[in-house]
């Protein structure tokens, strides 16, 4: 660990990076507030347990921050490993919940590998690329490789099964491959593939209750049970907040249990509902300030790993942001992906607390201080 | 590592930065685009939606009045009962949760499956279920599976009463009989609970939750008197047992209040079980159906000769050895006597004999005291489907049926008529109006609403109705044809009657189809109640004496009984074994009669005039089947009829939007003019008491 140890206290405030800071402590308190609201008539407080989480997450935003930008990049592959090891061992000894094994039972907690997956290959990815320095695109054969990593790890969370999270790994993985640049042919290449490969992925990749969800997306109104109830509810919830919001712990809708997961994945149609059009406007500009903070961040990286984890933890942030409301909203299907930082849950929190972390970490320990 | 420097690679860099923002920027473009379309586009129409999922206004019934005999007796009670219902949405596992609900509940497994499984997020599993099964599925707590309590409808009495308290539907909808008439009063409000549900439908929160009792139903006191109630539907249930007949009506009734104390039809119903019955035994015969009265009609005969001074009760008339030739016919009496006194012609029955009184009454003035004494018309005792009965006009009587009407052939009337015109001559010549309803009273038990005793007017002279009493009290003693009725020290005023009925199949009056009659009142020298009791198609024997008495000598003494009315000392009694007593003897002692209302000819009916709005569903009452059948048709639609004769109801009603006409239904009955319209004209002289 380098430390700014030059100018003492005001060279560390320097080298923190501030936009940032004040983006996390504004979203981090919408989202508190948010959650407050949403489990007003909830028997527990999920926003004091969420403050909990908060306080952990600010623990290991500090750590990752001080921990050097080196350690990451030469323990890259062996964390990922790590992680790969702990989802094989979720499929053997993990916790079923729901119909899917996700959780590994640690007496006290209940872990999720997948997220910590989602920071692995942001990380991996990160150091294979830079590793490579490449200029120019890459060739889909060049791409085998570090697509081959990521796969042996999205593998066992698709197999959990866990649709959501793997299609948002291989997001952030292929918003990072274009970042660093494929040759055009490749990409029309891939999309013609996919294109072909998307109805029998539908057939014989699903499972029973993806393909309910997939089929409940494309038919919203006429069904109203399961999927589309939750779904049809949310919307109801985010048309009765209208433009201004019916106000301060007037979410209806929401706050009596309408919408079910409203504490979860549901929790922007809360904020919808009670803040109208206008709060969700705050709310998607607050995101967006955090991924042009993260992209800042990437801007001023020292090195292609430093960019390339700005790059991944914008696109882990927008993926999700971008899914989520556009599921909640009856955009795109039920996938099961959290909110950044207005979902309650510690895995969810944690996962984006350390990616936050990462970031910092990035313009923590860049040149001009080391 | 390296940095990155060189200006190639820094512009690529950028241009890199630049793709990824603009991506990124458009995705969070397409959400902001999808959620400003819902929250001002789509707005509206997701409110709606939200207020219809969760802050239904729950609509409730508040309970339902009760209804009471004239003491309080409770006839139909409301009470509160869990019914089980589900929310199939909430349900993941449909077969599971039927075999944990089936053991308590009456559907059958598949059947509970197939609900559960059903896209909809209420459905009912058991209405109105017993408790102790509520308590089971309570105990379960089985998410999606609710209880709530609605309120029941429970006849205590079970069969007594039953037609005419009548039963209401699930919902508590009033559907035959008081329940139906009275709906309005008893439904009492429904009110609007804002009831804020969860996603489950669970209420959450009730806003204002009303002070339900304020919208409680009014309780209505009949004038009914369960008790004789109870003993009339026996005592018929016993004579249409003994003798095998297909039924029987009593009416029993306070002569001075017009009250009815017991209005009864076999066989019965029990209103806890209406689907078990048909709907023939919905109805509330003694009211609905018209029959000819035959003999028990004498007594009006010669309450009319006697208030015009025509008569008196010594006069002695001429009986032709009970043979007398009438154009074609011939009518007949039972026994062959040379001479009759009035009074005689009543104890024996002469049909010759009455014929003699009315003639000298005169059609006309014998059409009018008819009239007077209720027949023909309704009672508008407020009893649904309540026949008027059919008299002719005088007019219209050949001598044949001017014969026949002196002895109740030929024209038709109901118990109800025939009680109260009974109770007439036994309140001293005043026709009073049959009471059913007492009062309407509120839940304290306050009188919210009354109907006093109705007065309709004065028909014949006290001292004529006395003078009828003493002719009439010697049926019941040795020598009159209704000894049967009679009751122990108390003399019994009363009239037999057997007659003759139209067969539906032939249209003539068939020799094996009657019915038997009982009417009278006690005690006949200061009577009380007056009871009327029909046995229809008794089977062997067919006399009234025989067949309908001894009902009548039941339901007598025990409606004397329950109203405490004393036998009177000897001193006071009518002394029968001799001559009239001067006084009721004498022909000038009658005063004229101060109210006797000549009424307008009752118009015939022309079907086709009704007028009929443009576009609604026409009146198809009175109309024959032939006519119904032609008049539907003329709507386009065919008619699903029962019964026969005419038509007495219809549903929908008339004046209903033909548009909102799925299915007519029309009920036909006989009477009306049936009877007269028989091929063969009245051929009396069948008549045999």
């Amino acid at each position: 660990m380098r430390m700014g140890a030059k100018t003492g206290a005001a060279a560390l405030v320097e080298r923190i990076e501030w936009p940032l800071v004040i983006v996390v402590v504004l979203l981090a308190a919408l989202g508190l507030f948010n959650l407050r609201n949403a489990s007003l008539n909830s028997p527990a407080s999920f926003h004091l347990a969420q403050a909990v989480w908060y306080m952990v997450g600010l623990g290991a935003i500090t750590v990752v921050t001080l921990i050097h930008t080196r350690f990451f990049q030469r323990w890259a592959y062996v964390g990922f490993g790590a992680v790969v090891l702990l989802l094989v061992a979720v499929a053997l000894f993990g916790t079923e919940l729901n119909g899917s094994k996700r959780w590994l039972n640690f007496g006290a907690f209940l872990v999720q590998p997948s997220e910590l997956l989602k920071l692995a290959v942001i990380v991996v990815t990160a150091r294979y690329f830079n590793d490579r320095n490449k200029e120019g695109s890459y060739s889909l054969r060049e791409l085998v490789v570090p697509t081959g990593i990521v796969l042996s790890g999205v593998f066992w969370v698709f197999n959990q099964p866990d649709l959501g999270t793997s299609l948002v790994i291989l997001a952030i993985f292929g918003t990072m491959v274009l970042f660093e640049g494929v040759r055009w042919q490749s990409v029309v290449a891939l999309a013609v593939a996919g294109v072909i490969a998307l109805p029998f992925g539908y057939a014989f990749g699903l499972k029973e209750y993806q393909r309910d969800r997939v089929l409940s997306f494309m038919n919203l109104d006429a069904d109203t049970h399961g999927q589309s109830w939750q779904v049809r509810q949310s919307m109801i919830a985010f048309g009765s907040g209208r433009v201004w919001g019916k106000g301060h712990e007037e979410g209806t809708q929401v706050q009596k249990g309408f919408v079910p997961e409203h504490e979860n994945d549901f929790i922007a149609a809360n904020w919808g509902e009670e803040r109208g059009f206008v709060g969700m406007l705050l709310l998607l500009g607050l995101y967006f300030a955090f991924i042009a903070a993260a992209l800042n961040v990437s801007r001023k990286a020292r090195d292609r790993y430093g960019v390339l984890v700005g790059v991944g933890v914008a696109a882990l942030f927008f993926w999700h942001t971008v899914v989520n409301l556009g599921m909640v909203t009856g955009m795109l299907p039920v996938v099961g992906l959290t909110l950044p930082m207005l979902s309650y849950g510690g895995s969810s929190l944690l996962t984006m607390m350390v990616a936050i972390g990462l970031l910092f970490n990035v313009s923590f320990h860049r040149p001009s201080y080391g | 590592m390296e940095h990155i420097n060189e200006p190639r690679e820094r512009f690529w860099l950028k241009a890199r930065f630049l793709m990824v923002g603009v991506f990124f920027t458009l995705g969070f473009v397409a959400v902001a685009g999808r959620v400003y379309y819902l929250q001002t586009v789509e707005s509206e129409i997701l409110q709606e939606r939200a207020a219809i999922e969760w802050n239904r206004e729950v609509v409730k019934q508040a309970r339902r009045g009760d209804i009471v005999d004239r003491n309080g007796a409770e006839l139909a009670v409301s009470v509160e009962v869990p019914s089980i219902h589900a929310n199939p949405r909430r349900i993941d596992n449909p077969e599971r949760v039927a075999r944990q609900l089936q053991p308590h509940l009456k559907l059958s497994y598949e059947d509970l499956v197939a609900r559960l499984s059903r896209d909809a997020s209420f459905v009912w599993l058991e209405r109105q279920t017993r408790p102790s099964a509520a308590e089971a599925i309570r105990g379960l707590d089985i998410s999606g599976v609710h209880i709530t309590r609605e309120y029941k409808r429970y006849y205590p009495l079970r069969e007594i009463a039953g037609q005419l308290v009548g039963f209401v539907g699930i919902d508590g909808q009033g559907l035959e009989g008081l329940e139906r008439q009275l709906d309005r009063t008893l439904a009492g409000g429904t009110y609007e609970m804002r009831v804020t549900r969860d996603a489950s439908g669970r209420a959450m929160l009730l806003s204002d939750a009303p002070q339900f009792g304020k919208f409680e139903g009014h309780s209505v006191r009949l004038t009914i008197d369960e008790k004789i109630q109870r003993v009339a539907e026996q005592a018929l249930a016993d004579q249409v047992a003994e003798f095998d007949a297909k039924g029987g009506w009593a009416v029993a009734m306070d002569v001075h209040t017009g009250d009815i104390l017991a209005l009864a039809n076999t066989p019965g119903f029990d209103p806890n079980r209406f689907r078990h019955h048909t709907s023939a035994d919905w109805r509330l015969r003694s009211v609905t159906d018209t029959f000819e009265p035959g003999s028990v009609f004498k007594p009006f005969v010669l309450a009319a000769a006697l208030q015009e001074q025509a008569t008196s009760l010594d006069k002695v008339y001429d009986i032709e050895d009970g043979r007398l030739q009438i154009g074609r016919n011939m009518i007949r009496d039972t026994k062959r006597r040379d001479e009759l006194t009035a009074a005689e012609i009543i104890q024996v029955s002469s049909n010759v004999g009455s014929y003699k009184l009315a003639q000298e009454v005169g059609k006309e003035t014998l059409y009018n005291y008819i009239r007077a004494f209720g027949f023909g018309q309704r009672s508008d005792v407020g009893l649904r489907g309540e026949q008027p009965g059919l008299v002719w006009p005088a007019d219209r009587w050949p001598e044949i049926t001017f014969a026949n009407v002196s002895f109740g052939q030929g024209l038709t009337t109901t118990p109800l008529q025939l009680a109260a015109g009974t109770a007439a001559l036994a309140n001293g010549g005043l026709l009073m109006k049959p009471r059913i309803i007492d009062a309407v009273l509120d839940r304290e038990g306050n009188i919210v609403e009354r109907e006093e005793p109705t007065l309709v007017r004065r028909v014949v002279s006290e001292q004529v109705a006395e003078q009828v009493s003493w002719a009439m009290s010697l049926v019941t003693i040795p020598g009159g044809t209704g000894t049967k009725g009679a009751i122990p020290h108390v003399t019994v005023a009363a009239k037999t009657g057997t007659a003759q009925k139209v067969n539906p199949e032939t249209r003539r009056y068939d020799p094996d189809m009657w019915i038997a009659g009982f009417v009278g009142y006690a005690p006949a020298e200061a009577p009380e109640v007056a009871v009327v009791v029909f046995i229809d198609e008794p089977q062997e024997t067919h006399y009234g004496g025989t067949v309908a008495g001894p009902a009548f000598a039941r339901i007598t003494a025990e409606a004397l009984r329950v109203r405490g009315v004393m036998p009177l000392p000897p001193g006071e009694r009518f002394q029968l074994q001799e001559e009239p007593p001067e006084a009721l003897a004498s022909q000038a002692a009658a005063p004229a009669p101060q109210h006797v209302v000549t009424l307008p000819t009752m118009r015939v009916l022309d079907p086709t005039e009704d007028e009929v709005a443009e576009g609604q569903l026409p009146n198809f009452t009175e109309l024959t089947l032939r006519q119904a059948i032609d008049r539907a048709r003329e709507f386009g639609f065919v008619p699903e009829v029962t019964g026969w004769g005419r038509v007495i109801s219809q549903d929908p009603p008339p004046g209903t939007p033909l548009e909102e006409v799925g299915v007519l239904n029309l009920a036909l009955a006989p009477g009306g003019r049936h009877g007269m319209l028989a091929e063969e004209p009245s051929a009396g002289g069948r008549d045999q008491q």
